[in-house]
């Protein structure tokens, strides 16, 4: 069940309907059965894997408080993250481990392994993995306590809002609002109002943009070989806006989704693409995961505080399980060591301008940091097209043909009309207007709110509409899922 | 608490007032970009609504709003008939006039015009909605509308459905044409539903459902495409067997008497298929055992009926001067002035065997090979011999077949020119016709 869905438009306000008319104490349990549902309607053969990773991370977590040694808790956690990652590497890595091994005897003239298991990747198996696997993680450090609430347990892991493509929570934030969840009001008309208004503006990034630009960047990436440098460039260019509204908007609708019902996700994305380096890029993309890794990787490694030489290792390496968690493909692991590479190389210049005494009388004006900004964009962006080719092949064939070929079609004829580009320009320079002011830190909601009747309701219903007739959505259209989905 | 109140009742009457301008905004951006301006069924069903009480109803596909005249009809059998024939009319469409149609007069009699064509529709296949489209757009809200609307297509085409500005949301940045629609729709002809807008030089609105077209076909000469000879009885749907096992049942229940009907096509379509008698008996068999009747005007004796090109506005369809002598026909056979036995041949292969021998055009078919496979279409399967010769646009005339009984000849998609079709019966081989087709 998409978000972008009818079944979804008919779920929702039902589920948040009834959360809020039911008696409270049946709430938890509410929540929980339409989670599962949520999750069933992909495939019901699923639910017996999520709740089999949240029984053993449920159990993980009363039996590391009752083990009584250091030692103990250390089996209890690695015993946790051994079936977890055993059952992620399973579903989602065994294919491609035995088609690397494959690769490789090929190279040393061994036989190929024909064998693959045909197994049907689950969906946002890697998000609610890593988010028991925290819960896990903090109450061995002692962060948190042990749930023993089961059924809250449950709807921590499951809370369906999140639950296929994040944000990634911490059971500090979502667990402990679901301990309270029959203080929460139903009578919050800004929160449920605020709640609905973050969902359209997700739904108009995911339905108005990204699906809007990804006609144009199917086309062009799946016949590269017939486009020159511009098309291939503004291809290139709107798939970082694709996979921004992508998943921006999806992480929008499940925060609006979760705040009409009164819960508070944590931010995922803060205008990404204000950032003036690649460090600060990663602090204002995918947050939940960043901090994920950060938390659960990068600090346990050593982080910073092991020399030079071991920080950039460690960097690799986040990096390189980053790219692996996006999707088990050599062109993703490609992605993320291009960014390892970016964030190390800008760590060395830093440190070289330093020493040399280069100081910038510039920095901090308007034009450094739209260059800086630029400079930025740009290698995030050719950082994408690992992630939106099929295979590193074709990434390395993309480039190929940019700078092999310089042909040029109208910009009408690679998938958009007029009134389509029209659109497509509209709703990314109305990203950008919204992005700008979030980055002045002033809340959209509390600009919103500070505005006439006349404006804000001509806001909202052209939000409404624009969506309606706008979207890339039904008949004469392929219904896209979230890219994020698969991961 | 009585603050709490007021703020609760503050943010109901918000919720309202939002969804009542929501629902504006949308009427709005309908009347800004659906040109239904020149829609015949907007008037007739406007029209369906307003009439005193309809004692009889024709719904079916164009061939009903061609063919059955009410005010000739009305005059013959002294009732107040309607005709509720829309385009491409699926049979879930008809149903929906039908109950439509019974929820606001009391109809003692329907006549459901049956197109071959449309019976293999299947509701969740389809791509082509407007002839969904031109019924539930003016409609009345009902709970039988939103069924029909839910069951015509998959839920991809629903938003296309439901929300009407949707489906011409391009048309927004084009200023003429919202500018010059708005005009038209301040008109008080559109809002009075006049026919001016439905009224063109040679076809127009006459009311009571009836479409009229002066156009006459000057011979049989036509090259069309008709991907098939055989009619597949296989591929008729399960959603048209059982909606019409609906409407029998719903005519039954509302103490309706219905009669099954197909209006007259030219011979030129039917004597192209092979077995169009078995769709026929497929349909006496569904009926059959039932109280209702069915009767294919197809099979019409020529001395009541014939099959004249001066009838037909193109190969499907009567013009005016057709429609009203069926009309009358109709009339009379239905006041028993002409019996069945009188009226009909048993079968289609017995009236092409028994009307003068002719060849009405060529039918053709598209191979993916680039191939255009041709067929001359006459009204005899055997002992009628062809002579074809091709001149193209450019280049010398050349013959293909002196006189056999072959009738199936191989050009390509980019040949253009003019065949001309020889014939003769081989028992007369002294009589020869001839036909010319442009191709």
């Amino acid at each position: 069940m998409l978000f972008n869905s009818i079944e979804f438009l008919v779920f929702f306000p039902i589920v948040a309907g009834l959360f809020f008319i039911i008696p409270k104490k049946f709430r938890c349990l509410w929540l929980l059965i339409a989670s599962y549902y949520f999750y069933m309607s992909w495939n019901p053969k699923y639910a017996v894997l999520i709740a089999f990773s949240t029984f053993i991370t449920y159990i993980s977590g009363i039996l590391m408080e009752r083990a009584n040694t250091k030692h103990g808790k250390q089996a209890v956690v690695a015993a946790s993250f051994i079936i977890n990652l055993a059952i992620l590497g399973v579903f989602k890595y065994a294919n491609f481990a035995l088609q690397t091994l494959s690769d490789i005897g090929a190279i040393l003239g061994l036989q190929p392994i024909e064998r693959r298991l045909d197994l049907l990747l689950p969906v946002g198996i890697s998000f609610y993995t890593f988010q028991a696997l925290s819960y896990t993680i903090d109450v061995y450090r002692g962060t948190v306590k042990a749930e023993k609430n089961i059924l809250q347990y449950m709807l921590f892991v499951s809370f369906f809002p999140q639950l296929v493509a994040g944000p990634i929570e911490r059971s500090g934030n979502l667990l402990s609002q679901i301990q309270r969840v029959k203080e929460i009001n139903v009578w919050e008309f800004e929160r449920v109002r605020n709640g609905f208004l973050l969902m359209f503006w997700g739904l108009f990034q995911k339905l108005v943009i990204a699906d809007r630009a990804s006609v144009l960047v199917n086309q062009v990436y799946q016949n590269y070989g017939d486009y020159g440098f511009l098309e291939l460039a503004i291809a290139s260019v709107l798939f970082a806006f694709q996979i921004y509204c992508d998943f921006g908007g999806y992480s929008n609708i499940a925060r609006g989704a979760a705040r009409v019902m009164g819960f508070s996700l944590m931010q995922n994305f803060r205008q990404p693409y204000l950032a003036v380096n690649i460090k600060e890029f990663w602090r204002r993309w995918h947050i939940s995961l960043t901090s994920w890794f950060t938390d659960y990787l990068y600090i346990p490694l050593g982080g910073s505080r092991k020399g030079t030489v071991r920080k950039y290792l460690n960097i690799l390496i986040v990096f390189m399980v980053s790219g692996l968690w996006h999707g088990a493909s050599w062109n993703f692991v490609a992605w993320g060591v291009l960014h390892a590479v970016y964030q190390i190389s800008g760590d060395l210049a830093g440190k070289w301008k330093k020493r040399i005494g280069v100081q910038d009388s510039n920095n901090g004006c308007f034009s450094r940091k739209l260059e800086k900004g630029i400079v930025t964009f740009v290698l995030a962006d050719a950082a994408w097209v690992f992630f939106a080719s099929d295979s590193l092949h074709h990434a390395c064939d993309i480039f190929r043909q940019m700078v092999a070929s310089f042909q040029t079609t109208s910009i009408y004829e690679i998938g958009l009309d007029r009134g389509n580009w029209f659109i497509l320009c509209f709703g990314i320079l109305l990203l950008f207007v919204v992005d700008v002011i979030h980055e002045k830190d002033v809340s959209v909601f509390q600009f919103v709110q500070r505005q006439t009747v006349l404006f804000r309701w001509t806001l909202y219903l052209g939000l409404i509409w624009s969506i309606i007739l706008f979207g890339i959505y039904g008949a004469g259209y392929d219904s896209s899922q979230f890219i994020y989905f698969q991961f | 608490m009585a603050l709490d109140m007021k703020k609760k009742i503050k943010i109901v009457f918000a919720g309202v007032l939002f969804c009542v301008l929501f629902v504006g905004c949308g009427k709005l951006l309908r009347y800004m970009l659906t040109d239904d301006t020149a829609s015949y069924t907007r008037i007739a069903f406007h029209e369906m609504y307003q009439q005193d009480n309809i004692d009889v109803l024709f719904v079916g596909s164009s061939h009903c709003y061609r063919s059955f005249i009410p005010d000739i009809l009305d005059q013959q059998l002294g009732k107040n008939t309607f005709n509720l024939g829309t385009s491409s009319q699926y049979l879930d469409g008809s149903f929906m006039a039908i109950q439509e149609a019974a929820r606001y007069h009391e109809i003692e009699h329907i006549y459901l015009e049956l197109y071959y064509n449309v019976s293999f529709s299947v509701n969740k296949q389809r791509t082509e909605l407007t002839p969904v489209y031109i019924i539930s757009d003016y409609l009345k809200p009902s709970v039988e509308k939103l069924r029909y609307m839910l069951n015509a297509s998959t839920k991809d085409y629903y938003a296309n459905s439901f929300i009407l500005a949707r489906r011409n949301w391009t048309k927004l940045f084009d200023a003429d044409y919202v500018k010059d629609l708005l005009i038209k729709k301040q008109t008080d002809s559109y809002k009075n539903y006049e026919y001016d807008y439905v009224t063109g030089k040679n076809e127009w609105y006459d009311g009571k459902g009836y479409v009229a077209n002066r156009l006459a076909v000057e011979d049989w000469n036509y090259f069309t495409k008709l991907e098939t000879e055989h009619i597949d009885l296989s591929a008729v749907s399960d959603d048209w067997r059982k909606t019409l096992d609906d409407i029998i049942s719903f005519c039954r229940r509302k103490n309706i008497s219905l009669t099954l009907v197909t209006a007259p096509m030219s011979n030129f379509m039917l004597s192209n298929y092979t077995n169009y008698d078995e769709y026929v008996q497929m349909v006496q068999d569904i009926v059959a055992g039932t109280d209702v009747k069915y009767y294919d005007f197809n099979l019409c004796r020529e001395e009541y009926f014939p099959n004249a090109s001066e009838l037909f506005k193109d190969h499907d369809h009567l013009n005016c001067y057709g429609a009203e002598k069926f009309s009358y026909l109709f009339a009379d056979f239905v006041n028993g002035k002409i019996t069945e036995q009188e009226l009909f041949y048993p079968s289609f292969e017995e009236k092409k065997k028994e009307i003068e021998p002719g060849a009405f055009g060529i039918a053709f078919r598209d191979r993916e090979d680039d191939i255009r496979e041709c067929r001359v279409v006459s009204n005899r399967n055997q002992g009628m011999e062809y002579r074809i010769t091709l001149k193209p646009a450019k280049g010398k005339k050349r013959l293909i077949q002196d006189f056999s009984e072959n009738r199936l000849f191989s050009i390509t998609p980019d040949d253009h020119g003019v065949c001309t079709v020889q014939y003769r019966l081989k028992s007369h081989p002294d009589k020869v016709h001839k036909i010319k087709i442009s191709y």
